[in-house]
């Protein structure tokens, strides 16, 4: 069975890397992004099975990535997990909408967690097509 | 005999046509003539009673006028004293008969919009002073507050919450607060008064705090995420396998990077309450199922002490009550973390609920630590207060979760009250509404 690819988007090394590790020792595929350009650069090279997205990001942040998948109708191909630190942002999210497959704070969630959140968010993804 | 009938005549006509012509004098208010001093006779007593009468009606005349003019004085420079007033207040003032045309502006509001009164006079206030919204947009004539006060007749206030602007004379805008009320008398509606202020400031501030909080939540939390994350992959032995000592020490890492953790998200939930823009979203859950949920999340927490934490239902409740999750763990979790942290080695723990009639639902946390003194007890749920013994029993605990859980509660209908007993044990009540937590529309949840 094909190892499924994540991307991993955010601008935060020790972070990206502490994600990139914990989820490939837990099976996964991953490639990295430092930014929401970088990012929307890799989706045309590829499209991953999953998104991890943080939102304050240089260059290009995590809402104009969501507006980008929105307007492509990415969203019902790939399930995007927003992870971020800023309240302010999980708060943006919740207003305007978007169809994430979930939402953390990331100083609030552990490792654990959030791959038990990916596993989640494949497995929901594959049982709705 | 002709020419002393004539003497007599002329004796007596002459001073009676002379007090004739001073009463005609004194009819337009000139009191200078006099009448002639006569003999003793019947005429001189006249002339003399006259005179005097005259003085007197002068007297009163002069007195009246005095009275008149100060009484005039008194009036004018009342009038100036309110107009000055009315000049001098800080805040923009205007003043519109029930059509909205202006009727009377002060200084303020000249200088806010650069228009001068006579340039608005009997003008519309609406057509004068465009009212637009944040984006820039123009507010209708029949939205605006003015208008608003002048339909209903009551008191219309703006809030700061949303943006209205004003336009000025030349084009600018300002951020502006308005309160409008209408001017009834004897039930007939004849104006409104308007008072607004230019509230750039407020804004800014505003802003400023709103940035402060998102900027602190990104940045304090980003390098607390990655020590997080590590220590979690080492203490799992992804890096290989750990001595003692170095699982013992990662452990402290981790114990303190939680601690700084919630500092920083309590830190973050008291501003965004203090703002008063936190929103309160219950839901319909079941409350002894969810009460008993937090206790057994709370147990790993009691191994250090060997405490002893228990759940009863005491009142059987199997009632379905609207809570919000986010708000009431906190105020849970937060009792029953401090019911540990003071509780002495082996101690007991106990949270119970149950239901009164006035209070609704009461959930109650029994411990037998080290008590809250006297002393502090007033000061328990002050921001940042933490009791003496407290301090010196545990160096964590940041003094803000007593303060925020009264927040979340008066925020949400709730009351949270206390018996303690130094060195015997503390209880803790939280009520809930019989109806549940309130729900409050906000734009903000917690941290």
């Amino acid at each position: 069975m094909n190892k499924k690819k994540i991307l991993l988007v955010d601008d935060d090394r020790p972070i990206i890397k502490a994600y990139s590790e914990g989820l490939e020792q837990a099976g996964f595929d991953t490639t990295i992004a430092y930014d929401g350009k970088e990012a929307m650069e890799a989706i045309k090279k590829e499209v991953p099975d999953l998104i991890l997205l943080d939102m304050i990001m240089p260059i290009m942040g995590g809402e104009a990535v969501l507006n980008e998948l929105e307007k492509s109708n990415l969203f019902s191909k790939i399930p995007v997990i927003v992870v971020t630190n800023s309240v302010t942002e999980v708060d943006m999210v919740k207003r305007k909408n978007y169809e994430v497959a979930g939402y953390f704070v990331k100083s609030d969630t552990s490792l654990e967690l959030l791959i038990q959140a990916v596993q989640k968010a494949l497995h929901q993804h594959r049982v709705d097509d | 005999m002709r020419k002393s009938c004539y003497l007599v005549t002329g004796q007596i006509t002459k001073p009676i046509t002379e007090l004739t012509l001073i009463a005609k004098k004194l009819e337009s208010g000139d009191f200078s003539t006099k009448a002639k001093a006569r003999g003793k006779d019947e005429i001189g007593v006249l002339a003399g009673a006259f005179n005097i009468m005259t003085e007197k009606l002068e007297e009163s005349y002069r007195g009246l006028e005095q009275k008149v003019l100060a009484r005039t004085k008194d009036l004018r420079e009342a009038k100036a004293k309110d107009e000055a007033m009315l000049a001098s207040i800080g805040d923009g003032f205007v003043a519109t008969d029930k059509d909205g045309k202006i009727v009377l502006t002060n200084k303020a509001f000249q200088t806010h919009l650069g228009w001068s009164e006579k340039e608005v006079q009997g003008k519309k206030l609406s057509d004068v002073v465009p009212m637009l919204d944040g984006a820039g947009k123009a507010i209708a004539e029949t939205d605006r507050p003015i208008m608003k006060a002048l339909r209903q007749k009551s008191t219309t206030t703006t809030t700061t919450t949303t943006t209205l602007q004003y336009k000025r004379k030349d084009g600018s805008h300002f951020p502006v607060y308005i309160t409008v009320a209408p001017v009834v008398l004897e039930g007939k509606l004849l104006g409104a008064v308007e008072v607004f202020r230019d509230i750039t400031i407020e804004k800014d501030i505003d802003s400023m705090k709103t940035e402060f909080i998102s900027i602190a939540s990104h940045q304090l939390r980003t390098p607390l995420t990655a020590i997080k994350l590590f220590v979690e992959m080492l203490l799992k032995g992804r890096a290989g396998g750990l001595e003692k000592k170095q699982k013992e020490y990662l452990e402290d890492v981790s114990f303190s990077t939680e601690r700084m953790i919630t500092l920083v998200n309590d830190l973050l939930n008291v501003s965004r309450l203090e703002t008063g823009r936190l929103k309160i979203e219950p839901v319909q859950i079941d409350l002894a199922q969810y009460v008993k949920g937090i206790v057994e999340a709370a147990q790993p927490l009691c191994k250090p002490k060997k405490c002893q934490l228990a759940f009863e239902n005491q009142g059987s409740i199997k009632d379905k009550v609207g809570i919000d999750d986010t708000l009431a763990s906190q105020v849970f979790h937060n009792l029953i973390t401090n019911a540990i942290r003071y509780s002495k080695e082996g101690g007991k723990i106990l949270v119970s609920l149950n239901k009164k009639a006035n209070e609704g639902y009461i959930v109650s946390v029994h411990d037998n630590g080290i008590g809250i003194p006297e002393a502090s007890q007033k000061r328990i749920f002050e921001k940042f207060y933490r009791a003496d013994n407290a301090q010196k029993a545990e160096a964590t605990g940041s003094g803000l979760g007593m303060y925020l859980a009264k927040m979340i509660l008066e925020a949400s209908g709730g009351k949270i009250w206390f018996e303690s007993k130094e060195n015997e044990g503390t209880m803790f009540y939280v009520s809930i509404p019989k109806e549940g937590m309130k729900e409050k529309k906000g734009e903000k949840s917690l941290a």
